[in-house]
């Protein structure tokens, strides 16, 4: 069992890192400790009400809710990311914890593998 | 500090276009030679898959990442596994699946995660 963080900067729909990064989270949950971190433009995946079928992707994030019927409970979004996209009154699609900066720092140096998508 | 660490290798760059996975075969390459850290998996995911795609055929006077992979895997005895479902998503099936690479899940890269000391992604 090792402390895994997924780190998921990349918008949705723009490529496919976001709907890999959530199959990683999945699939590694079994044997180990799953944090996901949204940052940067990650937060984007945080938007309910998306049509991604308008530019020909399937709507992956709906299937974040997975994340939730696997255990992972460490789902964070990074405050200052929502603040720069001027989100931070929107509600959330997915179950997270709003944290800061320094939050943000604390929890990705306990961790013992870090992947970035 | 002479302690030898066992490594996990996941690459996320294609065989052609971008740096990261020349970047993962030079490091992989200098960990094995030149130290006594073990590389246990070498996993592809990703575009990464693309390394495996027997049919990359880079110019005469290029870097031939994809046969270089085979002999490091040679050399050394490593696993060269590719996500299956990341891999048919691209075209890179069983047909056109390069020597020394083996298709498998993401449950393999869990367990490699789990047994070794460090995973570094590319």
């Amino acid at each position: 069992m090792k402390k895994v963080a997924i780190i998921i900067s990349s918008p949705p729909h723009g490529n496919a890192k976001g709907r890999e990064a959530l199959d990683i989270a999945l699939a590694t949950s079994a044997i180990n400790h799953i944090s996901v971190f949204f940052v940067d433009d990650g937060v984007f995946h945080l938007l309910s009400n998306q049509s991604p079928e308008h530019i020909l992707m399937r709507d992956y994030i709906a299937t974040f809710n997975m994340l939730e019927l696997y255990d992972i409970e460490d789902v964070y979004v990074c405050e200052s990311s929502l603040n720069t996209k001027n989100l931070v009154k929107v509600e959330h699609n997915i179950a997270c914890k709003v944290i800061n900066k320094q939050t943000l720092n604390q929890l990705l140096n306990i961790q013992e593998v870090i992947l970035t998508f | 500090m002479n302690d030898s660490l066992s490594y996990t290798l996941v690459i996320m760059g294609p065989a052609y276009g971008t740096q990261s996975a020349y970047f993962a075969y030079q490091f992989a390459q200098t960990l094995l030679s030149k130290t006594s850290h073990t590389i246990k998996n070498i996993f592809f995911y990703a575009d990464g898959v693309y390394n495996g795609n027997k049919f990359t055929d880079p110019a005469s006077d290029e870097f031939d990442l994809v046969s270089a992979w085979q002999a490091l895997a040679k050399e050394y005895c490593l696993t060269l596994t590719i996500c299956v479902a990341a891999a048919q998503r691209r075209g890179v099936i069983e047909t056109n699946l390069a020597d020394c690479f083996q298709l498998t899940g993401l449950g393999e890269l869990s367990a490699s995660i789990t047994e070794t000391d460090r995973t570094i992604q590319f």
